[in-house]
């Protein structure tokens, strides 16, 4: 079997007293999509935070290819360079225009040229619909528009992973389709991604795997069809039923 | 129209004493600017950092000048420095001394303000896209900071001006003092001229104002 692109074992973060991420062990190959569900404060996004050493942690070992992940190591830009991120918040910055959002990482930080960063900028932009929106600023933009513009400034980087976290929860119900048609995109093209979602039905068709966390911990680990139709766990049964509505029975007076 | 006694203006060299006395107000509190707003930069990035202790003695150092009118640390300054240690300040200097302490604690106020202001988010996602911790205060941090603090700094720079007219109480002779005299000198000749002269300096406060607060608010457009 090919080596994994991403080696967690026994990954262990707390706050204090109080556990998030209990003895987490994961490999994820080259080229999958995994979705990771669970219901809120199952630790789903601090495991994103962990992989992109945003957080620190307390047990555990972490590695991209043979790279260790390491908060406190020298190398740790180089390492997140490799590794996308988009976040919840709209976390464009502010003060530059999208073009310039994307342009700046890989100018600065892997000293590219302007001209072929740009040229590609503009393919991607073209791809997701904003070719027209290089040169506005992020606060003229659509919420929708805000995170597809983030995707291509994590893609400018050419990550080897992508790490979504509940890209489209602070988006208008209308504005949740484009971002993840983009996002089903790269899975279409064999992106190496971990998505966490509130999304249901996208995360059925993007994942090639479903990790469902409780409490802290993966206590399920299928293909989404499995996971879907028959989730092994009790938790993961209530869980997917808080999803699903039965039609109400009107009484009559 | 009634007669402003604005022919007083005309006697003398009184319009240029008055244009001397707004320059001598707008140089304390150009040198009182210079001094509070890199003293301002400094403690303000000491009071949104993390330190406990400097943060509680630059808190307290905060309010003090906050409750405290400026006419009293004047009057500290000027007449208790001399009762207190024997020195012999003249009034500019301990004006400046005055501005500059209550500047400093206003502008580290307001960059205190401007750099809490950023959210976390920022730092994050910069650092995701492999930005070294100095890249992102470069190129992320700093200018979202400085664009936030340029329209409220120049705010202070106005109330400074506007302030200086309290100095004329320690014996400085700034546009103030000088109308009064023109007043006291012409109180017989001109008896309304008390309407017109202050009428000019009305005009001359608002002449050296305005235009920066116009371009605080052009700033405050253009990056709002």
């Amino acid at each position: 079997m090919e080596e994994p692109l991403l080696t967690i074992k026994h990954l262990v973060k707390r706050y204090g007293d109080q556990m998030i991420l209990n003895d987490i062990s994961l490999n994820i190959q080259k080229g999958q999509a995994v979705v990771v569900v669970g219901s809120s404060g199952c630790g789903k996004s601090t495991l994103l935070r962990c992989i992109n050493a945003l957080e620190p942690i307390q047990g555990g070992i972490m590695k991209l290819g043979d790279q260790v992940i390491d908060r406190e190591s020298k190398s740790l830009t180089g390492l997140r360079q490799k590794i996308g991120m988009v976040f919840q918040s709209y976390d464009l910055f502010p003060h530059l225009t999208v073009l310039n959002n994307i342009l700046l990482a890989p100018m600065k930080v892997q000293r590219r040229k302007k001209g072929e960063v740009t040229e590609e900028a503009m393919k991607l932009l073209e791809r997701v619909g904003l070719r027209e929106k290089a040169n506005s600023f992020p606060r003229e933009l659509s919420g929708g528009q805000k995170q597809r513009a983030a995707i291509v400034r994590a893609l400018c980087m050419h990550p080897e992973l992508l790490l979504f976290d509940e890209v489209t929860a602070a988006l208008d119900p209308e504005m949740v389709r484009e971002v993840l048609d983009v996002i089903l995109d790269l899975a279409a093209q064999g992106r190496t991604m971990i998505i966490v979602t509130h999304e249901m039905q996208f995360a059925r068709a993007v994942a090639d795997r479903v990790l469902f966390l409780d409490d802290g911990r993966i206590i399920e680990d299928e293909p989404p069809e499995i996971f879907f139709e028959n989730p092994k766990t009790e938790r993961a049964k209530q869980f997917l039923n808080t999803f699903t509505f039965h039609a109400v029975k009107k009484q009559t007076l | 129209m009634p007669d402003l006694g604005l022919e007083v203006l005309l006697k003398g060299k009184n319009f240029i004493r008055l244009l001397e006395g707004l320059g001598t107000a707008l140089q304390i509190s150009m040198i009182s600017v210079a001094v509070s707003i890199p003293l301002g930069i400094v403690l303000g990035i000491f009071m949104a950092g993390k330190n406990p202790l400097i943060k509680a003695v630059l808190r307290i150092y905060l309010e003090i000048v906050r409750i405290m009118p400026q006419m009293v640390l004047l009057f500290l300054v000027f007449f208790g420095t001399t009762r207190a240690f024997g020195w012999n300040l003249s009034g500019e200097n301990a004006s400046i001394i005055v501005f500059s302490f209550w500047g400093t604690a206003e502008m580290s106020d307001l960059v205190r303000g401007a750099l809490i202001s950023i959210p976390v988010h920022q730092y994050e996602s910069s650092e995701a896209l492999g930005m070294s911790r100095m890249q992102t205060y470069w190129y992320i941090i700093i200018p979202q900071t400085v664009r936030r603090l340029i329209p409220l700094a120049i705010n202070l720079i106005t109330r400074m001006i506007k302030t200086t007219s309290l100095i004329l109480m320690i014996g400085v002779v700034e546009i103030l003092k000088v109308a009064q005299q023109i007043i006291e000198a012409n109180r017989m000749s001109s008896p309304n001229a008390a309407f017109g002269i202050y009428l000019v300096v009305f005009l001359l406060y608002f002449l050296a104002c305005w235009p920066i607060s116009m371009f605080a608010g052009y700033l405050e457009r253009k990056w709002g």
